[in-house]
Order: structure tokens, then sequence, then C-alpha cells
């Protein structure tokens, strides 16, 4: 019956006869025509049946039955809790321009794992969208996510990377469609796992991939390198990209019982001299004397860049240094890593080695970096905040002043704050003479213009030690303060706030 | 009496005020502060010389401020209450200023005004019946009139977009329905121009909502036909037409002329929504525990003033109500309301029974717009990107936004939940849920 009504409104009274309606409906209709306006009397039809269907609904039968309900999870965290009115603020403002509400969302999240407890239902749409703009919160968020989580996650295509977890096997999926981050976090997992697997993996689309994104996929075999990938690895050493070719020469270096690495040590050992002295042995050092063709296969390049700062021949040591790895040279001379760069700097070819090593040094050598860091050269202090970053955070406090202003005045506040991955804090020992220096700064008339450092003190604020929080008296603020020192001192006093109660025993 | 920083801030007219607020929440802003029973009050640091006087009194929440600010409450009076709810401790063992006491004594007298000047009118009714009555009857009439001269002219148009088909609906007839709508403005049926424009944005949303458009007309057909025939309706039914109309009987008429109902109240749902960029409406919809009546309080907010009241959706209250007359009295006038710790049951049904109540209701006043609706044991179901209900009498569509959708299927984990939410003829907007002892409100999520 609506559609014989519809069909005369859109197409015009005029146009379209009425055609007589049955039942009870049509009857009433019919009585209402009063013979004159036929147009009114329409409007008139079409009051009556919509009054009808209104007071008649119809529902489509349920035929689908409704997907299963979400297990029961005994620990999701109760609304009452002392936590959720932290962990609310914390997911509110789900913005990625802000470091510290990041880092408090992760922190909020560890510390919820540590109780074995779940996000609380009405947190997870937040807090799933939280973790789908910041891939770095997922390693926190995916195990407090819990039952509820992961069933909600299933829903939303926007919350995948949480669902894939759930069901313990990423699909492949997230392999063959999933956006450039989901592909390498499904890869490094895959990685840890069953390293085999992933190898295959990545040897079977190789051909496919760019440049770019060949680097980045060989670069997350690292941490389960071992003789199984040479084969994949060593027909890398001639890949177009230069990137990559350098990539797999320095991770074949790490391979004894390559062919790669014992041709770099086949070059660089001869070149590294022992020489009987008057009371010691010494060891000395030459540069190549001239380029070996062979190099081209090891990625080498025998062509100095234009403007490099080195010398051809230095370029050219500095080339095979960058890929050896640093323990042969502690085993060949038997010095340790101080005795080492203080040996390199009396030699003719100190910027070569001091530059190779720098490249070579990873986290797991902390002597190495620290004998680097000591050194008081351009090249080290360039990269000092790189180089930190790769030292356990104890050991890194040893190189900063504790005072906020000398920290300021060397211009290394953002570099302490970079050089700590999420989830780290300060140690308590450089927590507790760090926080004088913050609360001085918000008397500071300096705050009023400089936001880089209102943001670098709530960045702070997130890195200090928890137990060094609850002794902090409460900030002193400047009675002709702007909103904007305002709003820094106050989130800066919640940031606080909202770890002290993360940190108290639950 | 103690305040939660999350309750004060939900008095907050919007965000901004709420963050400007708690940037005023600084020791040396206030270079005075007091509290006793009945009032909270600050002298707070602005711009100017002069510090802003500002103060709540605590009995209604009712803040008032010095400054010039049109928001209400303003970010001082947020920011004291916000002092107050850290139970700073300078607020203690300060008596209470002149202009806190004048201010008081000026709420009590104004009150006490109210109260007196609606006296006056019944003892003036009372004292010569015939003469009130009388310029009653007048301007009543005044305003039929208007209103009879108006629908007239609305029935032709409306005919006319018969005539010339829907489909045909162009520029130069959305002018003329502007023009309809400020017509009905004019003719004092405000209540015909917003279905006017209702039916306005229909035609705009395309050829999809045609058929929604043509009922929409057929419906105000209906209204105009009520309005010829006024003088043969019932007074329930003529109730029904001046609702329909948005001629509504004076409150202080209400509470004068209708029964009181005592009763525990659970506010079930509470509606919030924009009609326009300064104006808000909000929608209380209260269930008796006793009555088994369901009541909505109806009140709006010009310019982000606040609510004269806070009712918090979940909450129980007990409240003597007097309804606005009609065949289904729904509309009510909340007095002497009180928070009730107590739990009110919800209503007990099921979906049949609530659907059938439903269309019954629409049957008996085919003019109401909205009604509530209480479904019991209901899943949520999100399928092809809609929102869904599946009960045991069929599946209803849901009007509800994504981020309340994705917070409601949070809360259910896929669990039975008892939904209640307004129901339109077609839809349902879910405005709350319980599961178990837990209550979910729409527009809660974060």
């Amino acid at each position: 019956m609506k559609d014989t009504l519809l069909k005369i409104a859109l197409l015009g009274v005029d146009r379209a006869a009425m055609q007589p309606i049955d039942g009870e409906i049509g009857v009433l209709i019919a009585q209402l025509s009063d013979g004159g306006d036929p147009a009114r009397d329409f409007s008139r039809a079409t009051g009556v049946f919509a009054a009808c269907e209104r007071a008649a609904a119809r529902l489509s039968a349920s035929h689908a039955t409704p997907p299963p309900a979400a297990a029961p999870d005994a620990r999701a965290m109760a609304a009452d809790h002392p936590w959720v009115p932290v962990l609310t603020w914390a997911f509110a403002q789900a913005s990625l321009a802000s470091s510290h509400e990041a880092q408090l969302r992760y922190e909020a999240c560890s510390r919820m794992a540590a109780i074995d407890a779940r996000l609380p239902a009405l947190l997870l749409p937040a807090a799933l969208d939280a973790g789908r703009r910041d891939v770095a919160l997922r390693p926190a968020l995916l195990p407090v996510l819990g039952t509820r989580g992961r069933w909600l996650a299933a829903f939303n295509p926007d919350w995948s990377y949480a669902e894939a977890t759930a069901a313990g096997d990423i699909s492949a999926t997230v392999w063959q469609d999933g956006g450039a981050v989901d592909r390498q976090t499904y890869f490094a997992t895959l990685r840890r796992t069953d390293a085999a697997a992933a190898r295959a993996l990545l040897q079977a689309d190789l051909g496919q991939m760019a440049a770019k994104e060949r680097a980045e996929f060989v670069a997350l075999l690292t941490p389960e390198l071992s003789d199984d990938d040479r084969p994949l690895l060593e027909p890398l050493l001639r890949d177009r990209s230069r990137e990559v070719r350098q990539l797999a020469a320095s991770m074949l270096a790490r391979l004894p019982d390559s062919a790669h690495a014992r041709q770099l040590i086949a070059w660089l050992a001869p070149l590294l001299t022992q020489k009987r002295g008057l009371l010691a042995r010494g060891w000395s050092i030459e540069a190549p004397e001239q380029a070996d063709s062979a190099w081209t296969s090891a990625a080498i390049e025998a062509t100095r860049p234009q403007h490099d700062v080195l010398g051809e021949r230095a370029w050219w040591l500095y080339q095979l240094v960058r890929q050896v790895p640093l323990a042969w040279w502690s085993t060949h001379t038997g010095m340790n890593a101080a005795a080492l760069v203080a040996w390199a700097a009396k030699t003719d070819w100190k910027d070569a080695l001091y530059r190779g090593w720098r490249e070579r040094v990873s986290a797991a050598e902390p002597d190495w970096v620290e004998a680097l860091l000591a050194v008081r050269e351009q090249e080290m202090r360039q990269h000092a905040a790189e180089l930190l970053s790769l030292l356990p955070a104890t050991r890194r406090e040893a190189f900063w002043p504790t005072d906020l202003a000398e920290l300021s005045r060397l211009g290394i506040v953002g570099d302490v704050i970079g050089a700590y991955n999420r989830g780290e804090t300060f140690s308590l020992a450089y927590s507790r003479p760090l926080i004088a220096g913050l609360l001085r700064c918000f008397e500071d008339d300096r705050l009023r213009h400089d936001h880089v450092l209102r943001n670098q003190l709530l960045d702070l604020a997130i890195l200090l030690h928890p137990q060094s929080l609850t002794a902090m008296r409460s900030i002193e603020r400047r009675a002709d303060e702007t909103p904007a020192m305002a709003e820094c001192a106050e989130t800066f006093q919640r940031i606080v706030q909202a770890r002290i109660v993360l940190h108290a025993t639950p | 009496m103690s305040l939660t920083r999350e309750q004060v801030l939900a008095l907050a007219p919007d965000a901004s005020s709420a963050k400007a607020a708690t940037g005023l929440v600084n020791d040396s802003k206030w270079p005075m502060l007091g509290t006793d029973s009945d009032a909270v009050w600050g002298e707070c640091q602005g711009s100017g010389s002069k510090p802003y006087q500002v103060q709540v009194d605590l009995g209604e929440m009712i803040s008032r401020c010095s400054c010039p600010s049109r928001k209400f409450p303003c970010k001082h009076g947020l920011a004291l209450l916000l002092m107050y709810a850290q139970s700073h401790p300078r607020f203690a063992g300060v008596t209470r200023p002149v202009w806190v006491d004048e201010w008081l004594a000026s709420r009590r007298d104004r009150a006490e005004k109210k109260e007196k000047a609606a006296q006056a009118v019944v003892i003036k009714a009372a004292i010569d019946p015939a003469t009130a009555a009388a310029a009653v009857a007048k301007r009543e009439a005044t305003r039929w009139s208007r209103i009879e001269a108006g629908t007239a002219e609305l029935e032709r148009w409306i005919a006319d977009q018969f005539r010339r088909g829907l489909a045909r609906f162009g520029q130069e007839q959305r002018k003329e329905g502007i023009g309809m709508a400020a017509r009905m403005v004019d003719a004092q049926a405000p209540g015909l121009a917003s279905r006017v424009q209702e039916a306005l944005a229909l035609l705009a949303a395309g050829a999809t909502r045609h058929g929604d458009t043509m009922m929409r007309l057929g419906l105000l057909q209906l209204i105009i036909e009520g309005v010829r025939r006024r003088e043969r309706l019932s007074s329930e039914r003529l109730a029904d037409l001046r609702i329909a109309l948005g001629w509504s009987p004076d409150k202080d008429e209400v509470v004068a002329e209708s029964e009181p109902v005592v009763d525990r109240w659970c506010a079930c749902g509470v509606a919030i929504g924009e009609i326009d960029a300064k104006l808000t409406e909000r929608r209380v919809w209260l269930h008796g525990a006793v009555s088994g009546r369901w009541a909505l309080l109806q009140d709006f907010s010009y310019g982000g003033r606040g609510w004269e009241r806070l009712w918090r959706a979940g909450d129980s209250y007990a409240a003597t109500l007097r309804f606005y007359p009609g065949s289904l009295p729904l509309r009510a006038i909340a007095l002497d309301v009180s928070a009730d710790d107590a739990t009110v049951a919800w209503p007990t049904s099921d979906a049949e029974m609530a659907l059938d109540k439903a269309s019954h209701m629409l049957a008996v006043n085919p003019w109401l717009e909205l009604l509530p609706m209480w479904l019991p044991e209901a899943t949520l179901v999100r399928s092809n990107e809609a929102w869904l209900l599946h009960t045991s009498a069929g599946t209803l569509p849901l009007t509800i936004d994504d981020a309340a959708g994705w917070g409601l299927l949070a809360f259910s984990g896929g669990q039975r939940i008892d939904a209640m939410g307004e129901w339109d003829g077609a839809s349902l907007r879910i405005l709350g849920a319980r599961h178990g002892t837990l209550y979910w409100a729409a527009g809660a999520e974060i």
C-alpha cells in the first residue's frame, strides 16, 4: 500500500491516478474524500496511512542469532577501582601529539599487566582506538585487553591488530593485505616464534619488495640471526640498493663462519700489526694502500664520496671497520674497549676507527658504548644521544648532570628524554636530585615563553622514578601565570598524581 | 557536602569551560575562599583590578559570578567547586561575607515572589472568575484564529507538493518551504514549524527518504484536520493537539490543575540534543516505582546556561510529579525532588509487551513524536556497519552514534541487557542500559 501511495507522491497527484485501497484503511481513506481538491484528499490519505503504520510497528524477525557473547573475565577491573579515573583520564585524550600522554597510557597498561588486571569494559573502545593510532602502545595494551577487549576488537576492522593476537595466529591476510606497520609487527613476531618460517616468508616475497621495504624486513632478521640465514643474506651483497647491501654485509659479518666474515678478517688482519717496542709490545694500524676489486661484492665502495671528511684510504679502512664485529678487536689484540679507544687516538687513523666502531656498536656492548662516549671528539658528541640510548638506563645517567638548569644550558634535555624507551624511567638516584630543579622551573619566568620546555617538563614527569614521586612537594605557582603555564602546572601535577596512584600497592 | 572532581566537571557547559576552570585551580589566584552549609564562595583574581566574586548555592548547585561570562556555570564557578572538591584547608573557618548573604537572600525572595505571583493569579481568578476567564478566553481565541489562518496556508502548501510530485521538489520549493516554516512561527504554532523543517531535511537527504517525507507531510495534514475540528475534540485530545502545535500550557497552570503523583522515580535515560547553535534540549525519562508511570521532563538551555537541576541517568529520585494534560500524559513537572539512594527497579515487561504498548500509545495519540520504550533481555548487534537490537519480539533498528554504539557493545560484551530508549515509530534511540547492577548511559563514553 505504501508503494502505491509513494508512486503518486513522487509523480504528482495529477499524473498518477489513485487506485482504490483494500482493507479497513482503504475504507477509511475513501470516506475522507470530500470531493474537493484531490491533492488535499491525498494528503489526508497519507496522514491516515502514516498514523496506522506508526501504530503497527513491524520488526524484522530475528533470524540471525547474535554472535556469541564474550567469555567472562574475572580479571576485569571493577568500575569503582581507584585506578579507573586515572585510566579514564589517560585514554580520554588519545591524541598522538603529546608524548607524555602516550607514555602515560603505556605505563598505565604496564601497571595493569603487573597486577594481572584487565581494562574495564567502558574504556575498551578508547583504548583500542589509542592502540590503532599508536603502534608502540600495542605491546603494553594487548595483554590488558582481556577476553572482552579481544571479543570487541573482532567487530571493528580498525581494531584488527588486537583481534589477531587473540586468535594466537596472525593470519596470513595481514602479510598479504596489511599496512606496512602491521606487516612488520607480524613479521617480527613470526621471527621470534618461528625463525625459519619468517625467513622462508621473506625469501619468497623479497623479489617483489621495493628497496626500502627490503631493508626494513632484512633488518628484522637481526634478533634471531644464525648461519641458516646465510643463503638469504649472501645474494643480498649484490642487491641493487646500497642500503640493503650494507645491511646484509654487516649482518653476515656477525656470522663468523660466513665467507663474507672470513674475507673481511682476511682484509683487516694484515693491516693491524704488532710491533715490539722497548718496554712492551704495541699495535699499529695501517689503511689499505689501494682498492681491491673484490670489495664490490662485500659492500665496500672504492670511490670515496666527494664531500666526505675522511681521505681516500681512511674511507676504505672505515668501511672495513664498520663491518667487523667489535669483539674481534678485543680478541685479536687482547685489549678491552677502553684500551682500544685510547689506543686509536694515538694512531694515524683515529677518525676512520672511531666512525667505524660507532656505527658497529650495539646495545649488547655497553663497555664499548661507554668507551666511545668518553671520547671528546666532534664525531662522538654529535651522536651522543644515539649512543646513550644503547646503554641500560642506570649506566647512561652517569653521563648527565642532575640539574635541570644545567641540562637545559647544555641543550640536552631533549636528548635525555629521547634516550628512554617506552616504559623506562630514570633511576631513583637520578630522579631525586632532578625533582628540585623541575619544581624550580615552575617558578621561573622562562616557562612563560618556552613552549618546548613546558612540554619537556611533562615528559620528565613521566620519566621520574615512581618511588621519587610521593616525596614531591606541590608546585609553587606564580600569581601572574599565563593560561599555558597554568595548564602545564596542572597537567604536571595530574601526571604525578596519576603515577602515584598507579604505583601504590593496589 | 562532598563533591568529586568528576561531579564538578560534569556541571561544565562545555569542554573549554572545564579546561579553563582547571587552569584556575591555583591557590594564588584566590585571595579569599570560604564555605558553610549553604554555600561556597571565593574571590578570584581576573584580568581586572577588582577580583570576581564567585558563589555557589550548594543546595541546588546554582552558581553566580560577577564576571561578564554568559556561560553557566562560568569557569570561575567551576574552579571554585574544583578547589572545594579538593577539600582545600583555606575554606574552613571563614565567616560568610555580606555579598553572599545578599545573594542567598535574594534567591529566597525570588522563590517566594514567584510563589506569591502564582497565588495572586489563583486569588485573582477566585475574586473575579468571570473577568479572568474572559481575558484567557480572548487570548486563546486570538491565537486559535492565527493558527487557523497559518494551517490553511500550510495545507495548501502540502497539497501543492503532492500535486507537483516530490520527485520534482527543487530549490524554489525549498525556499517556499523555509518560508512556510517561518510562517508557522508567526502563526504561533512552533510545533508545526519544526515538523516542516524536519520534512525539508528529509527531502534534502535524497530519494531514499521520500517515503518518510510523504509520511511526515501526511501526519502534518492530520494536525491540520485536528485544528479544523477542534470544537468537537475531547479536552484530552485538544491537549494532545496543542502539544503538537507547540502550544503548551503554562507551568503554573499545570501545577495548579493536575493531580500530583508522588513516587520514587528512576531516571532511566537522559537525552541531550542541540536544537540550534544556541539552544539545547534535554529530555529526562523517569519511571515510577509504584505508579509504573513513565514521565518526561523536558527543558531547554539557551546559550550554554546550565540546567536547573542535574538528573543523572541511572539514579533514583523521590519527587512529586505534575503531568501536562493529554490523552496519554507523559510530559511532567517535577517538584520536591530529592536524591534517593535506593535503586528503583526498572519496569518488568517483555519485548512483545513493550512493542504492543508502543503501538497502543501511537494509536491513542498519533501526534506523539517520541515515546519511552523499555526492552528487557535484548542483545546489541553490529551488523553491516549498522547497530541493531535483537529481542524476543524481533530486531529493532537503532539510532545511535558509533562512539556510543561501541561503548554499549563493550559494556554488554554480547550479553543480554535491559535497554531503555526513545521510539519514534520506526527506530529506537538507546539512552540507557542495565546489565546486572551496572548502568550504562549514552553520551558518557570517553
